[in-house]
């Protein structure tokens, strides 16, 4: 009986045209969106030239390789920034290198001017191309580094050393929580994001799984409900069902990222796959849970399911990609209970950590979610009868 | 004959509205009983209650002798259900359909194949087996959906307005369906509000209104239990004022009217009604055109009983 119930749901999901399409089909399409649009990127990061900058100074009679020499700190930056490649210096008076911007031949002139405390310098662009960002953030990060010393210095000078470590922590901070896979693509975020979002999807096919297993909901429903089989067997055998066509649909659309796109996924299939299967069971549980307690048509149930779960998205990040950070510092606890932040940590934390705690943490938050909705659902479920018809 | 549903005294209500008011049916097996009444009288209600899958206010039901309840499995499996709506899977095949609703009812593989099989050759669906829910006309859905509800050999079927948007062919044919499944040995619930239907098929019929059992009885004992056992029209031009007055004189009439140039004279029973009342045309001179005679439906039991046609 159960296999028999089993079978027949899969047939009628792999059936359903309208769930294959937005679990099925739209994914896909939004992956390719997505190679689509970052390879073009990837194309433009690849051809990145070095940045051109004029150094000078205002100051007359004054030689701006020679000031620049005179601060050991600030000659330190730029001769670095220049052996790794990231910037092509010249030194010029303060005319020439006006000339030098203004006619292309350098993408920003670095003005230096002598302070009591050592040298102020500013930046004079022609344009405001990438070049030109990456030129000033860069600068901008020297000045707060040498901001920050030069007052620990002056205030507090045995603190100094504990504020040079400080500063280095912040990097090594950075450092610790490192990429996992040693060819791990940062835009693999978006995939996972995708994942996420499919596994939300899945709450489609637990809510059709209610509308045919309550009297009150539809005819089907009301032809099973008079059968001898039991509530159980109807919501376990098609609850699994369910899940089998989300796999089924995750494992299309990984092969499809990987063999069709060449998306590299990392080498974590099996954390990947778990956490698909458990955020599956999740994403189903969640359209259960929807079908019974929002009381009044499907076409409704559906509405404010999907209402609900793209606002869940949104403030998971998953629109907006900054969304799950403001959360996190203005209520962290909501991105801890949110179902589709956790999913899209889960994922994320398989490409970006290599310490499992996080996803460890995912995956039990997605069981404990699962439990209580699948359970509440079950019990509403297993009623046998109703007020009318 | 042992009975196999009793309702007694059954309560159904949604808030203020009465569905169900001290209902009481017994059912006999081996009949095919009709349900009769209104759109809204309760006839789709005692079907759900009797199913167990409504909630009722009082009183008890039971099937096959047992108290019938949502878990009562063991009753369950020989119930069969042919609802009002069409209740299938548009995704799945026609045969698809049928094997899945019978295998809520039979575990075994094989029996159910059979059983598959028998239940698309009694409903004439073997055409359309591989089609799609969809693809089928309206008479071919409900045979469907009749298919679906007998394929497992029910011993007791209810059929809730089976006929529901049929055209007359296939109509014929679903009623013929449910008599031999009748013959086979079913007992058969049928609720209608087409009058004829149940006066073809039902060997007993129980006449609803407003969540009442009106009357109850075969055909021939409901039509006994009102005044009018013949009526008789006649079209006449130009009656006398005096024509009423002298109709009414005749024996067995208690009503006429004259009404649209037609003279209706309805008798309570008796025989050569229209003989006797085509002689006192003669012997009255009054010219007269065509002359029926009919006798009373069930509508006019219904109408009888309630003061309203069966299908206000």
């Amino acid at each position: 009986m159960f296999w028999h119930l089993y079978k027949c749901r899969v047939k009628i999901l792999l059936h359903n045209k309208y769930l294959l399409f937005w679990i099925g089909v739209f994914p896909i399409l939004l992956g390719t969106f997505f190679h689509m649009a970052f390879s073009e990127i990837t194309e433009k990061s690849e051809s990145l030239e070095t940045i051109g900058v004029v150094v000078t100074t205002e100051e007359n009679n004054t030689d701006a390789e020679k000031l620049t020499k005179e601060y050991e700190g600030f000659y330190s930056f730029i001769s670095t920034m220049e052996e790794q490649g990231y910037f092509e210096v010249s030194y010029a008076s303060y005319e020439d290198a006006m000339n030098v911007v203004s006619e292309d031949e350098a993408d920003g002139a670095l003005v230096l001017t002598k302070t009591e405390n050592g040298i102020d310098m500013s930046l004079v662009f022609a344009g405001s191309g990438m070049n030109e960002t990456i030129l000033k953030n860069m600068i901008n990060t020297y000045k707060y580094g040498e901001k920050v010393i030069t007052e620990a210095a002056m205030t507090n000078p045995a603190a100094l050393e504990s504020v040079i470590d400080e500063l280095y922590s912040e990097v090594s901070v950075n450092k610790e929580i490192s990429l996992n896979a040693k060819n791990m693509d940062i835009y693999n975020q978006y995939y996972f994001a995708l994942f996420a979002m499919t596994c939300m999807f899945g709450a489609s096919i637990g809510l059709l799984n209610t509308e045919h297993c309550q009297a009150d909901q539809s005819t089907v429903a009301v032809r099973r409900a008079a059968s001898p089989t039991k509530k159980m067997a109807m919501v376990l055998s098609e609850y699994l069902a369910a899940v089998t066509i989300m796999e089924l649909l995750f494992v299309i659309l990984a092969a499809y990222l990987v063999l069709v796109l060449g998306v590299d996924l990392g080498n974590r299939y099996g954390l990947i796959a778990l956490a698909s299967f458990v955020a599956s069971l999740l994403g189903v549980a969640l359209g259960y849970f929807f079908g019974v307690v929002i009381k009044g048509k499907q076409s409704a149930k559906e509405g404010i399911q999907m209402a609900v779960i793209l606002f869940l998205n949104f403030l998971a990040g998953l629109m907006v990609g900054n969304m799950k950070f403001i959360i996190e510092k203005a209520c962290p606890v909501f991105n801890r209970i949110n179902p589709a932040a956790i999913i899209s940590d889960c994922f994320y934390s398989i490409c970006a950590y290599d310490d499992l705690s996080m996803y460890v943490r995912c995956i039990i938050s997605m069981g404990i979610w699962t439990v209580l909705l699948a359970t509440v659902s079950i019990m509403v479920l297993r009623r046998e009868k109703y007020a009318n018809l | 004959m042992s009975k196999v549903v009793e309702v007694e005294n059954l309560v159904k209500r949604y808030k203020e509205l009465v569905a169900l008011d001290h209902f009481n049916l017994e059912i006999e097996e081996g009949e095919i009983f009709g349900l009769l009444g209104p759109n809204g009288s309760g006839k789709s209600t005692t079907i759900s209650c009797i199913l167990g899958l409504l909630k009722y206010d009082k009183g008890s039901i039971k099937v096959f002798g047992k108290t019938m309840d949502a878990s009562s499995y063991d009753i369950k499996k020989d119930i069969g259900v042919v609802l009002q709506n069409v209740a299938v899977f548009d995704e799945l095949t026609v045969q698809e359909n049928i094997d899945y609703f019978c295998g809520l009812y039979i575990n075994d593989k094989a029996l159910r194949k059979q059983y598959v099989e028998e239940a698309i050759a009694f409903t004439g669906l073997e055409e359309f087996r591989k089609f799609q829910p969809k693809k089928l006309s309206g008479g071919l859905l409900r045979r469907l959906n009749i298919a679906c509800g007998i394929a497992h050999k029910p011993k007791l079927i209810f059929m809730d307005e089976p006929t529901v948007a049929v055209d007359p062919q296939s109509r014929n044919k679903i009623l013929e369906g449910i008599q031999e499944l009748n013959k086979n040995g079913a007992t058969i619930i049928y609720t209608s509000h087409y009058m004829e239907e149940v006066e073809q098929i039902c060997t007993r019929i129980a006449i609803m209104d407003q969540g009442k059992n009106l009357a109850i009885g075969t055909k021939e004992q409901l039509k006994d239990m009102i005044k009018t056992g013949e009526m008789i029209q006649a079209e006449i031009l130009d009656a006398a004022d005096d024509l009423i007055d002298k109709v009414k004189e005749l024996p067995h009439v208690y009503k006429a009217e004259y009404v649209d140039n037609h003279l209706k004279v309805h008798y309570t029973k008796g025989q050569r009604n229209l003989v006797r009342l085509i002689d006192f045309f003669k012997n009255n001179d009054v010219s007269f055109g065509r002359v029926y005679s009919e006798l009373p439906t069930l509508n006019d039991v219904f109408l009888e009983i309630t003061g309203k046609e069966l299908r206000d």
